[in-house]
C-alpha cells in the first residue's frame, strides 16, 4: 500500500525542479513542519489563531521561501505558509464564502458541470496524473471545480481555473487543495478576475502596461508602435498563475511566492520576464515575431534564466505603484464613463467663465489648472469611495474595453 | 477608433513580390475545436491531447493563392462566455473571422449565432465571415445541427458555410483557401468583389463547404 502512494506521489509530482532544494534548506523546513505537526498531535486539533508561539515571523518566512521549497514538501509548505499568514492576520481577506462542508457540496448538481467537464481532459493533458480520461487526476480535479463552483456561485467555473486546482492537487490532498483554493480565491482575492464581467482582470492589464511603462519604456514604445497590449499575452499569465504555458518547475516557484507575497508576485514575475528578455524583445521589429516571442520563446528559456527571474522577482516591491495605477485605472474609467455628460457641463462652465472673464486676461492658462485641481479631488475622493464603488463599476465592460482601445492605438 | 494598419499591410516579399498579411480570428463556444481547425490548417495535424485555450493562441501560416503569398495571422480565441469581453481585441481590425461550432451541440450553433451577429454590428462589413461546423466526422450518429439550418442562415446572413472536421481533416484546408482567396481578391481589385473566383470551391461544396 505504502508502495502505491509513493508511486501516486511521483505521478504527481512529475516535474523538474527550478532550483533543486539544499539539504540544509530541506532540514530547516522539516522542522518548521514538525513542529507545527507537534502541536497539532498534542491537542488532537489544529491551535486556534490566538497562539502565537509557533509562529514564524513573515520575513523569516519569506527568506526560507526564497533559499528554495523541496518538491516533496512543497503541499506540506504552502499549507503551513497559509497558516501563517492566517495566525499574522495581516491581509484583508475576505471571509464572505459560506463555510458549506466539501463533502455536501459534492452531493450537490452544479450547473457548470458541462464546462467542467469538457476542460478535464485538456488541462495538463500530458502530465501522468491528468493524462488519464476519468483517471484519479481528472475525478479529483472535477470534484474540486464542481465543489468550488458550488460554494462561489458568482464565479462558478471559469477557464484557467482547472490549471490552477491542477498544481494545487499535483502537491497535496484534494480536501487540503480545496482549502487552498479558497485561500487563494478569498483570501488573496484572486476570485475577483474571474467574475462575469473580468474587469478585475482588466484592471490587472492595465497595471501591467503602466509598470512596463515606468520600468522598461523602451519596451513600452516598441509594443505601442507595435499594437501588442497585454491582452493578447499576459491573460493567461494571470489566469493560471502562468501554468497554462510555463515550465511546472517554475510554475511552483510562482505559486511559492503568491504564498508569501500575495497576488502582486504575478506583476513582479511579470515585470522581470519582459525585463530579463528586453533586447531580444526589441530585437523582434514586427508584430507576429512579438507575440511569437511572448507566447512561444518565453516559455522554454533555460533554467538558470528562470531562477534569475524568480530571484529578481522576490527582491521587487511594486505595492505602491498597483494601488496607485488602480486608482488611476478607475478614474479614467469613470472618466470614460461620465465623458458624455461632463463635456455637456464643461462646456457650459466654461462659456460662463469666459463670459465672466475679461477679454485680454489668458484662459487658456488657467484651464489646466482647474482641470487639474478637478483630478485630484476626484481621485481623493475615488480614493475612499472605492470599495463602494465595485458594484457600479461591473456596468462598465463595454467602456472599460473603450479605454483599452484608446490606450493601446 | 479601430486602428488597422497593420492588419491589411502588404510587405515586400523575398522576390519582389508582395506578401499580403490578413488577421483572422476564431471564435465559438468552448470545446467546438477552435484550436484544433487552426492547428489542422497550420500543422495539417490533430493533436491529440490538445489544451484548453485561457487567453487566445497565436498562430501563423503562409500560403500561396493566385500566385501571391498571403499570410495568415491567427487569433485562436477561448471560448467560455466570460471571456467575451476580451473577444474585441482579438476581432479588431480582422479581415476574417471563423466561427466554430459542433454540428452534434444545438447550443453551440446559437453561440456562433450570436457571434455573427456581433460581428456584423462591430467589424467592417467586408469582414469575410465563415460559419464553421466542425466534428463533421461524427455526424453519423450525433448531428444536433441540420446541415440545411445552418446554410440558410448562412446564406441568409451573406456567410461562407462549411462542416468540416479537424479530426478528419475534411474541408479545413479548403474552407481556409476559400477565405484567402477572398480576400486576396478584394486586394486585387477592390471594386469587384463579386467577381471573385473561387478555385477552391468545387472541393470544398463535394464536402459540404458553400460559398
Amino acid at each position: 500500500r505504502q508502495e502505491e502512494e509513493g508511486a501516486t506521489l511521483c505521478r504527481k509530482l512529475d516535474y523538474q525542479e527550478l532550483t533543486p532544494c539544499l539539504i540544509e534548506i530541506t532540514a530547516v523546513w522539516e522542522k518548521m513542519l514538525s513542529s507545527q505537526q507537534r502541536e497539532v498531535d498534542e491537542d488532537g486539533m489544529e491551535k486556534q489563531e490566538t497562539d502565537k508561539e509557533n509562529t514564524v515571523s513573515p520575513d523569516e518566512l519569506l527568506e526560507c521561501v526564497k533559499k528554495g521549497v523541496p518538491r516533496s514538501l512543497r503541499g506540506q509548505i504552502w499549507l503551513f505558509l497559509i497558516q501563517q499568514r492566517q495566525q499574522m492576520g495581516g491581509s484583508a481577506s475576505d471571509n464572505s464564502y459560506s463555510d458549506a462542508n466539501y463533502d455536501d457540496l459534492l452531493k450537490q448538481l452544479t450547473t457548470h458541470q458541462h464546462a467542467i467537464l469538457i476542460d478535464l481532459g485538456r488541462t495538463f493533458p500530458n502530465h501522468p496524473y491528468f493524462s488519464t480520461p476519468l483517471g484519479p487526476g481528472q475525478l479529483e480535479l472535477f470534484n474540486l471545480l464542481k465543489a468550488y463552483s458550488l460554494l462561489d456561485t458568482e464565479v462558478g467555473y471559469c477557464q484557467g481555473l482547472s490549471f490552477i486546482v491542477g498544481v494545487l492537487l499535483m502537491h497535496m490532498e484534494e480536501i487540503s487543495a480545496f482549502h487552498v483554493l479558497k485561500y487563494l480565491m478569498y483570501g488573496l482575492g484572486l476570485r475577483k478576475q474571474f467574475r462575469p464581467n473580468m474587469t478585475a482582470l482588466q484592471l490587472k492589464l492595465y497595471q501591467l502596461t503602466r509598470l512596463l511603462h515606468d520600468h522598461y519604456k523602451d519596451v513600452y514604445d516598441h509594443f505601442e508602435a507595435h499594437e501588442i497590449s497585454p491582452t493578447l499575452y499576459a491573460a493567461p499569465w494571470f489566469l493560471t498563475l502562468f501554468a497554462s504555458q510555463f515550465p511546472l518547475g517554475f510554475v511552483a516557484r510562482v505559486f511559492d511566492m503568491v504564498f508569501v507575497q500575495g497576488i502582486d508576485a504575478l506583476f513582479k514575475v511579470a515585470l522581470m520576464l519582459i525585463g530579463n528578455h528586453r533586447a531580444l524583445i526589441l530585437q523582434c521589429d514586427t508584430f507576429e515575431s512579438i507575440v511569437d516571442f511572448l507566447k512561444i520563446t518565453l516559455p522554454e528559456m533555460v533554467q538558470v534564466q528562470m531562477e534569475r527571474i524568480i530571484n529578481q522577482a522576490f527582491e521587487l516591491d511594486v505595492e505602491r505603484e498597483l494601488r496607485a495605477y488602480e486608482v488611476e485605472y478607475y478614474v479614467l474609467s469613470e472618466e470614460i464613463t461620465f465623458s458624455s455628460t461632463r463635456q455637456h457641463q464643461q462646456q457650459q462652465q466654461q462659456q460662463q467663465q469666459i463670459q465672466k472673464q475679461d477679454t485680454g486676461t489668458t484662459t487658456e492658462a488657467r484651464f489646466p489648472r482647474i482641470e487639474k485641481r478637478r483630478m485630484s479631488i476626484d481621485l481623493e475622493m475615488l480614493y475612499r469611495l472605492e470599495n463602494q464603488n465595485r458594484a457600479l463599476k461591473n456596468q462598465n465592460q463595454e467602456l472599460v474595453e473603450k479605454l483599452q482601445v484608446r490606450m493601446f492605438c | 477608433m479601430s486602428n488597422s494598419r497593420r492588419n491589411s499591410g502588404t510587405r515586400p516579399g523575398a522576390a519582389g513580390g508582395r506578401i499580403q498579411q490578413a488577421k483572422l480570428v476564431l471564435l465559438g463556444d468552448q470545446g467546438v475545436g477552435k484550436s484544433s481547425l487552426a492547428l489542422r490548417f497550420v500543422r495539417g495535424q490533430f493533436p491529440e491531447h490538445s489544451e484548453a485555450t485561457v487567453g487566445a493562441a497565436f498562430l501563423t501560416q503562409t500560403i500561396l493563392v493566385q500566385g501571391q503569398s498571403l499570410k495568415f495571422d491567427i487569433w485562436d480565441t477561448a471560448g467560455q462566455e466570460r471571456y467575451h469581453s476580451l473577444a474585441p481585441m482579438y476581432y479588431r481590425g480582422a479581415q476574417a473571422a471563423v466561427v466554430v461550432y459542433d454540428i452534434n451541440n444545438a447550443n453551440t450553433f446559437n453561440r456562433a449565432i450570436s457571434w455573427v451577429r456581433e460581428l456584423r454590428q462591430q467589424t467592417a462589413v467586408n469582414t469575410v465571415i465563415v460559419l464553421a461546423g466542425n466534428k463533421a466526422d461524427l455526424a453519423s450518429e450525433h448531428r444536433a445541427v441540420p446541415t440545411e439550418d445552418a446554410r440558410v442562415f448562412a446564406e441568409e446572413t451573406g456567410l461562407i458555410f462549411a462542416e468540416c472536421s479537424a479530426k478528419s481533416g475534411l474541408a479545413v484546408n479548403e474552407m481556409f483557401m476559400m477565405i484567402a482567396h477572398k480576400i486576396v481578391g478584394k486586394h486585387a481589385s477592390p471594386n469587384s468583389s463579386q467577381g471573385v473566383q473561387l478555385t477552391g470551391g468545387e472541393e470544398a461544396s463535394s464536402s459540404g463547404c458553400k460559398c
